[in-house]
């Protein structure tokens, strides 16, 4: 036998305690009140499973007593106990929700009968609450964690689409949607085959239409963009297909990269083989002894056998500069130099080189002392590379002009030449490694394409930029953006 | 009497080793590094076997001067070698399909570069062998 509380409010101090024995004889916590005041003021100190109302009390009546103690707990079962039981009485009590009535005179049998009938459905509507609570509460997380999934998805740079059993559209992302060109919602409901029925998805449509494994990944070309698609599909425990994800990755970039690299290893085995072919040939002679004994008429293929041997190391040093660039990335703050420091030492070191080809450099420098963020020895190389270039492919008697200034914050290094400057289609390509302009004007030039590229890296590296500018048979400018 | 070879290639340093190389071994050798230079020297000469450089000023500039020199008469029958570093990264025509294009060009061998003069030599003189071979019929 569960055991409860119960509050007995009865004005009538026999039937009070009479009821009080009876129920404390059952093992029940009993608490009585003469008046609806005494008993709203018991019920401040705790609620109560069970509430034995008299109707007729001396302050207020017990319909308004039985309003009052469901406003404090809606669960209390509550009974009526009233000697003058007539229907309307009955109807307003029931429509303040009152759960039983107990005509006077009543048995004890009755009234334990009664109270304990009250307990049960106190406690069984108690469980419900609690587990109604619970539910509650687990369908908030439940939809709190679906708009995290939701959001999760929706943020997603790759693109998904989630399919059901019947093959329609249960969800699209905001990248899905992009790159379907349609409103996510448009197409929610529809049928999939439908959705995704341009030709670029037909190994997809293929999968989804009969789906064959758990998890597929293909590769397709949409536009000029290519993706990975990975279809997941769910299966009951029949086995039967239950719907799938589709996710598609935008691969372009790896693609490209990929791309580049296998060229750049071409061009490489391309530009490594060039050498090494002369190399061999000229040694060949030598041991062939194609000249004779005389060692002496080995000397100029022997020199030209070195030089070629340095160029080659050259080359080697400077892809090793090049890939640690890359390695490195970006990097932290430097000191800085300043810049006009580092243009006049490049320029003393060029001097005899622009001398020889009677090359004139004039520079103009400001004022104030231009402090630029990054490594000297990095500005030594980007300098060096362009005032080189400036001076190789000037004409004889020409001019570089070096320039040093500032615009909107960035430090800017011009250096311009008036050489033999690039035909239009070379432009773009001139920081791609190992690109050389094929021209006659070029052919006894040094020169392995790899500086402009290293230039460019290192300027990017800190964050600026170079470009370019040319007209064929007039010259060059190249203009470098760095931060101040 | 001596064979005559003819090297274009922009390449000096190999198109001076090789010409000392098949000096030596009695041949008569000119010698182009560019292609103008080379048509100006057909216009006057006949070499019994012509070697060519893939790229030169162009990406397929072993390929039209092979091309060129197969449609002029009496320099038809010229077997042309063609040094090349690799076919597939030259794009343009070498792209294409290569039996196309052996048939378009013209070109009786290829060889990939870095090739020992030894190695030329062995070919070249197959070649020259097979011309021959090919002409004496015409010649009794």
């Amino acid at each position: 036998m569960t055991t409860a509380s119960v509050l007995v409010i009865e004005d009538e101090y026999g039937v009070r305690t009479g009821i009080e024995q009876i129920l404390r004889m059952e093992g029940h916590d009993v608490c009585t009140a003469a008046t609806a005041r005494e008993a709203l003021d018991q019920m401040q100190s705790g609620g109560f499973d069970v509430a034995l109302i008299d109707y007729q009390l001396p302050d207020v009546d017990g319909l308004t007593l039985l309003h009052q103690i469901r406003e404090h707990d809606a669960l209390t079962k509550t009974c009526m106990i009233t000697a003058y039981a007539n229907i309307d009485m009955a109807i307003a009590a029931t429509r303040q929700g009152v759960d039983f009535f107990l005509p006077k005179p009543f048995t004890p049998e009755d009234l334990v009968g009664v109270v304990g009938n009250l307990v049960t459905r106190r406690r069984r509507e108690l469980e419900a609450a609690a587990l109604r609570e619970a539910h509650e509460a687990s369908l908030v997380a439940l939809a709190s964690e679906k708009s995290q999934t939701h959001s999760l998805v929706s943020c997603m740079r790759d693109a998904v689409l989630v399919v059901n059993a019947e093959g329609q559209v249960v969800l699209v992302n905001p990248s899905m949607a992009g790159l379907l060109g349609v409103e996510a919602d448009q197409v929610v409901g529809r049928p999939v085959l439908e959705v995704l029925g341009t030709s670029a998805f037909q190994a997809l449509r293929d999968q989804l239409a009969a789906p064959a494994d758990r998890r597929k990944v293909f590769e397709c070309e949409l536009g000029d963009r290519a993706f990975m698609i990975s279809v997941a599909t769910f299966r009951d425990e029949a086995g039967t297909a239950r719907g799938s994800i589709v996710t598609l990755s935008d691969i372009s970039e790896v693609r490209r990269l990929a791309v580049e690299k296998s060229r750049f290893l071409r061009t490489l085995v391309h530009e490594l083989r060039s050498p090494l072919g002369a190399i061999r040939s000229m040694l060949e002679v030598v041991m062939d002894r194609s000249l004779g004994e005389e060692i002496g008429a080995y000397d100029g293929f022997l020199q030209r056998a070195d030089a070629r041997i340095e160029s080659l190391v050259g080359m080697v040093g400077q892809l090793l500069t090049l890939s640690r660039i890359d390695e490195q990335g970006a990097l932290g703050v430097v000191r800085g130099v300043v810049a006009s420091d580092v243009v006049r030492e490049v320029v003393r070191l060029h001097g005899e080189q622009a001398q020889r080809r009677g090359v004139t450099v004039q520079c103009e420098l400001p004022d104030r002392d231009e402090v630029v963020a990054v490594g000297r020895d990095e500005l030594e190389v980007v300098l060096s590379n362009l005032v080189g270039n400036a001076i190789k492919y000037n004409r004889q008697g020409g001019t570089i002009g070096i320039r040093v200034g500032r615009s909107e914050g960035w430090l800017i290094l011009e250096v311009k030449d008036t050489g033999i400057g690039m035909a239009p289609e070379s432009v773009p390509r001139v920081f791609e490694e190992f690109f050389r302009e094929r021209r006659a004007e070029t052919r006894d030039t040094e020169g392995n394409g790899l500086g402009l590229s290293i230039v460019q890296r290192l300027v990017q590296r800190r964050g600026g930029a170079i470009e370019v500018t040319s007209v064929l048979g007039e010259g060059t400018t190249f203009r470098v953006r760095l931060p101040g | 009497m001596s064979k005559t070879i003819l090297f274009v290639d922009d390449d000096r340093d190999f198109l001076d080793a090789q010409a000392a190389f098949f000096r030596a071994r009695g041949f008569v050798v000119w010698t182009a590094d560019r292609e103008q230079e080379a048509r100006d020297l057909l216009e006057t000469r006949s070499p019994d076997v012509i070697v060519l450089d893939l790229m030169m000023e162009r990406a397929d500039t072993g390929v039209t001067l092979s091309h060129q020199i197969k449609q002029r008469e009496p320099l038809r029958k010229v077997p042309i070698i063609l040094l090349t570093g690799v076919v597939a990264a030259t794009g343009c025509r070498l792209d294409l399909d290569v039996a196309a294009l052996r048939r378009w060009s013209g070109i009786d061998v290829y060889l990939d570069k870095p090739v020992t003069g030894r190695q030329l030599l062995r070919v070249v003189e197959e070649q020259i062998a097979r011309a021959d071979a090919a002409a004496a019929p015409e010649a009794t």
